[in-house]
């Protein structure tokens, strides 16, 4: 095996055998029993496509997005903060691992176990949905094909969400050049969107300046809150974990979450490249 | 023999007016370098004297703010992938993996390298003694241990050039002659290995050159040999050394004769032993000891490095 394959089977081995990012899939199996009990005795019926899209989609949506999200920036952080922090990074470079193919090498590696995690984890919401109540699963299975263009939207909606979590943990992990600061900055993005979403439209009233309320649809965790109703304008509310979601539509979403992940890219890639590494 | 240098071969190393200031303040200061196959160059310096940034620099880690660094004739700046993979580093303490086996981390950095065969990554964990704890996760090795992994991971590749930041750091006795007899067979075959020590014993034991920087300057460099060599003067033990060192002090070549330690340190009449032990004998003072006067290297490096005089 050699190159770029070689790097990320290196980055890959370096996950594996970290002890510590086993206890992560645990937020993942508490999101799946949170959701499995709060769809439990819901007694919907499931006579139409949206109906059956709710009943299975929007949990699924909700666990991938949080129980494999949260657990992906955790990972994402130590995967690069830790370069830094235990020095190993300057053994890589000094051996000619180029920095950027690094960085790209960590969201390669990063990239496989996101979409192992979220086949996993999706197969156990699915099983566990099942077990509380086994009738709109079953519908969903059936009615395959008229719930694909739903179920294509919100897969579109978990890629996204996962992306912005590892790409803003492999960014804030590279600014700090640490596990401690990018965990700090990372696991407050997110509460710190939300509270501006509902706190700026406020903002916007006692000080009767509309600029305010004009930057709550740019937010990050707003976007991606509001993601799958903004693609489904149709659809109600997702029913779990309710979070702020500013009124914007669909595209104007995947643009500004679009342009969040080429940011953090970007910026990932530019101070790897850029700055000199130290002790 | 690993390899035989060709007479018109690139030195291994070449650093050439390399510089590298910080704000106002210059670290390295045109520091110009040749490293050829074979050789052990011992690069010194006191604290703060610009070697760690130096060897950063010719690592593609700081960036120089002049000059170039060249690993077998190809710009370490403008061709790393090419070069560095040739090249194996131990800087300062050993970076690891410590939740990952001695083993496991060997193979995270052989996969940096483009990979290594699992019997290399057998043969580097018994070349540096640690096969007894190869499964083990690193954060239970002690300091020597993880020096010991430090250098199997400088070793990975088959590098062409190895350097060694302080390589006997937290070793104990038999591994700083391991590691020392390591160094020298890795030379022997063919390697350029790049040593920066405080133990300028062990400097002057292995290496075949050195370099002595200070305040980011190159102030002295050459042969082992030549770092070391008197003027040609004799250190000698007899009898009675203040009737001696008058004696010679009244001899026309013997002016400069003093004590220096308890030893009697003195030219020759002809720059030969031979006559002066003749010329000791015929006047009555036999010595029972005689050998050329050498420096050590502590002596030159605290004159070059001015830190004796309390410059610093």
């Amino acid at each position: 095996m050699r190159g770029f394959p070689s790097l990320v089977g290196g980055e890959l081995l370096k996950i594996r055998r970290q002890p510590a990012n086993w206890s992560l899939p645990l937020i993942a199996l508490a999101a799946v029993s949170l959701v499995a009990l709060l769809s439990s005795g819901n007694g919907r019926r499931v006579s139409d496509p949206d109906d059956i899209a709710r009943a299975v989609l929007d949990p699924l949506t909700v666990t991938l997005q949080v129980g494999v999200g949260i657990p992906l920036l955790v990972l994402s952080v130590r995967v690069v903060g830790q370069e830094y922090q235990l020095g190993t990074v300057h053994v890589l470079v000094a051996r000619g691992t180029g920095r950027v193919r690094l960085v790209l090498a960590k969201l390669a590696a990063l990239g496989i176990a996101a979409a192992a995690t979220a086949v996993v984890v999706g197969a156990i919401t699915v099983g566990a949905l099942w077990m509380v109540e086994p009738e709109p699963v079953q519908a969903a299975a059936a009615a395959a094909p008229a719930i694909s263009r739903d179920a294509g939207l919100n897969l579109l909606a978990v890629g996204l969400s996962l992306a912005a979590c590892v790409l803003m943990g492999v960014f804030v992990a590279t600014l700090g050049r640490s596990v401690v600061f990018g965990l700090a900055l990372a696991l407050v993005w997110f509460p710190v969107d939300n509270v501006a979403t509902l706190v700026l439209p406020a903002l916007t009233v006692f000080s009767r300046m509309p600029l305010w309320d004009g930057l709550t649809p740019y937010l990050l965790g707003g976007n991606l809150n509001t993601m799958v109703q903004a693609l489904e304008p149709g659809r109600r509310a997702v029913a779990f974990l309710v979070s702020p979601e500013p009124q914007v539509d669909g595209q104007h979403a995947v643009l500004v979450v679009a342009a969040y992940l080429t940011v953090f890219l970007a910026a990932s890639l530019l101070l790897t490249w850029r700055r000199d590494i130290h002790h | 023999m690993r390899h035989v240098p060709e007479y018109d071969e690139p030195p291994v190393l070449e650093l050439d007016g390399l510089c590298r200031a910080y704000g106002g303040r210059t670290v390295v200061d045109h520091v110009d370098l040749v490293l050829r196959r074979g050789e052990i160059l011992g690069f010194l310096g006191p604290n703060g004297a610009g070697k760690t940034t130096t060897i950063r620099m010719a690592l593609n880690l700081v960036r120089p703010s002049a000059g170039t660094v060249r690993v077998l004739g190809h710009d370490v700046w403008r061709d790393p992938r090419r070069v560095l993979p040739r090249v194996g580093a131990l800087v300062e303490e050993p970076a690891l993996y410590p939740n990952l086996s001695g083993r496991d981390n060997l193979r995270a950095f052989a996969a940096a390298v483009g990979g290594a065969r699992t019997p290399t990554i057998q043969q580097l964990i018994e070349v540096v003694g640690l096969t007894d704890r190869e499964h083990d996760r690193v954060r239970t090795y002690s300091l020597g241990m993880k020096q010991r992994l430090g250098v199997a991971i400088a070793l990975l590749n088959d590098p062409d050039l190895l350097v060694l930041d302080e390589p006997a750091n937290g070793l104990d006795p038999l591994g700083i002659a391991e590691v020392r007899d390591l160094m020298a067979r890795l030379a022997a075959e063919g390697r350029a290995v790049f040593l920066c020590s405080h133990v300028l014993r062990e400097v002057e034991t292995i290496c075949t050159r050195v370099a002595i920087v200070d305040r980011g300057r190159l102030v002295h460099e050459g042969s082992v040999d030549e770092v070391l060599a008197g003027t040609g003067e004799f250190w000698l033990r007899v009898r009675e050394p203040a009737e001696v060192l008058a004696l010679l002090r009244e001899q026309e070549w013997g002016r400069t004769a003093r004590l220096d330690e308890g030893r009697l340190v003195t030219p020759s009449p002809t720059g030969e032993g031979r006559d002066l032990c003749a010329f000791l004998a015929a006047a009555g003072h036999p010595p029972d000891a005689l050998d050329r006067f050498r420096h050590d290297l502590e002596d030159v490096f605290l004159r070059v490095t001015n830190v004796a005089e309390g410059g610093r």
